[in-house]
């Protein structure tokens, strides 16, 4: 039983896990709060749902094929809705976000109508009984996904040259600038790879709750929100780790908790407050300091 | 080498630089002394392509490059020690001097030159797996000097390489100037608050006074000059040989 949860919550986590990344290397690299990162989640949702409808292709293509696009949408919010902005006001990036959430909302309201639409069966769910636990062939797909892409992306940024360089451009860009990084680049790259990572958690919850919304965004915006605080801001294996307790956490409190009420919620933003309270720089953070 | 023309910068609506001209020949050691804010690392920062100039032009090797980002100076071999040396600090030595090689794809080279900077630098290799905000400020700026020297500078700008050592360590870093002007023939254009030892170093000098160069000249001759005495070496400033 307890097993069986423990791989409910991962399986939930990694999807958080995956949010939070992208949250936690745009925040990185340019200190922003990216708040549309919720509605590019949902877009990649939707736009996963069409590839998937339309080839009529194996997952395996149609997923990196709604990360790229996914990926190229993220790349358009930076290039149209953060970089013809003045750096001197911080926050006015901030605002483009907001304002870019409430574009994707209303396009995918106009677009999908307002209640759910139906998801298409991307794999075939089959149920494989291992002693007690019972996985289905979704939870092992989206974990071992989120695994190989969390795997990947942490060689990536700790081993590879444009990896350095989004660690360096996240340090500084003057710095960056100075030893010939293109920041600009590196900027972008970051916003497509964030983008794709939430893409896939889009497809990824579309596969599991058989329908999306247009306002499913905004609950596991949310989540990574929280997730990252957990794990220190601009920190991705913090995310990453961050994630999974948030998801085990949620499952262990439907389990333990009683379910007359929604206390899931409470219970995880409870468990960010206590651990900002003890550790304000979340569980993997450092203090910066502004030079 | 380089050559720079009526060159006016600054932040804001503001002007730090009012109509700079400078130059730079191959193979020298050029100081630029003045007081703080008298705009010596806005001038840095423009060459550099931080700042865009807002009139004048900036020429390296006879190629116009005001106004081009920053990378695609340090592209052409214009390499900047930055003020505050620009360590990255969440990085381990070794991954800092990786950044200085970034826009290098000759392995081979790439090697050969992080030997040379080990010869220099014996203490950056006892601590190429430590991270770099662990360095004390000596090691700092002696990782930022390596790091720049593996990107080829064919310019080498230092913005205050000497502020906040200890005396022991700015004698050798003014004695690595000296040495990298001597025996790699390097070119430098360097901005120091300590101008008696950077005119010690340096072939010749400017001196710049509210973004406006005053006096320009040999080294010998700006020491030997009493407004620069009384300025910025002390009226009993001694002549110190390096």
């Amino acid at each position: 039983m307890i097993l069986q949860q423990l791989i409910n919550g991962l399986m939930l986590g990694a999807t958080y896990s995956l949010v939070a990344i992208g949250y936690t290397l745009i925040f990185g690299v340019l200190g922003l709060l990216h708040f549309a990162h919720g509605e590019v989640l949902m877009a990649g949702a939707f736009m996963g749902l069409y590839i998937i409808m339309w080839s009529g292709l194996p997952l395996y293509i149609t997923l990196p094929l709604a990360m790229v696009a996914t990926g190229v949408l993220g790349i358009i919010i930076d290039v149209l809705a953060i970089r013809p902005l003045k750096k001197d006001f911080h926050l006015a990036p901030l605002l483009s976000t907001i304002g870019v959430t409430i574009i994707l909302q209303n396009l995918a309201v106009k677009l999908f109508g307002g209640y759910g639409t139906r998801f298409p069966e991307a794999i075939e769910t089959v149920n494989y009984k291992v002693g007690p636990l019972l996985i289905s062939s979704a939870n092992i797909l989206i974990l071992g996904v989120s695994l190989f892409l969390m795997v990947v992306l942490y060689f990536f940024i700790a081993k590879t040259k444009i990896g350095k360089a989004m660690r360096t451009v996240a340090e500084s860009h003057t710095t960056a600038g100075l030893l010939g990084v293109n920041v600009d680049l590196i900027v972008l790259l970051t916003f497509g790879i964030a983008s794709a990572l939430a893409g896939t958690a889009g497809v990824m919850i579309g596969i599991v709750f058989h329908a999306i919304t247009p306002f499913i965004g905004l609950t596991f915006a949310l989540k990574g929100l929280v997730v990252m605080l957990i794990g220190g801001l601009g920190n991705v294996v913090g995310a990453m780790i961050g994630g999974l307790i948030l998801g085990m956490a949620e499952v262990f409190s439907i389990v333990l908790l009683p379910t007359e009420i929604n206390l899931q919620d409470i219970f995880s933003f409870g468990i960010m407050i206590i651990i900002l309270i003890f550790k304000p720089t979340g569980l993997f953070g450092t203090r910066v300091t502004q030079g | 080498m380089l050559s720079i023309e009526d060159l006016s910068a600054g932040y804001g609506k503001g002007l730090a630089l009012h109509g700079v001209a400078i130059k730079v020949e191959k193979g020298e050691v050029v100081v630029l002394i003045g007081a703080n804010g008298a705009g010596k690392s806005t001038l840095l920062r423009t060459i550099s392509g931080v700042l865009r100039p807002k009139k004048g032009h900036i020429l390296f090797q006879g190629q116009k490059i005001e106004g081009n980002k920053p990378h695609s100076i340090v592209k052409i071999g214009i390499v900047q020690v930055p003020e505050g040396r620009g360590i990255i600090s969440r990085m381990t030595v070794k991954e800092n001097l990786d950044m200085g090689a970034y826009l290098r794809s000759d392995k081979d080279g790439i090697i050969g030159d992080l030997e040379r900077v080990f010869e220099k630098f014996p203490r950056l290799r006892e601590r190429l797996g430590q991270n770099a905000g662990t360095l004390s400020g000596g090691e700092q700026q002696m990782l930022a000097i390596g790091r720049a020297l593996l990107a080829k500078p064919r310019l080498l700008l230092m913005d205050e390489p000497s502020l906040g050592l200890s005396p022991n360590f700015v004698e050798f870093v003014f004695e690595t100037i000296h040495e990298l002007r001597e025996k790699d023939g390097y070119t430098i254009l360097l901005v120091e608050q300590n101008a008696n030892q950077a005119l010690g170093v340096a072939d010749r000098g400017y001196v710049l006074e509210t973004g406006r160069i005053v006096l320009e000249g040999e080294s010998q001759a700006l020491r030997d000059n009493e407004e620069v005495q009384r300025a910025y070496l002390g009226r009993s400033a001694r002549t110190v040989e390096t």
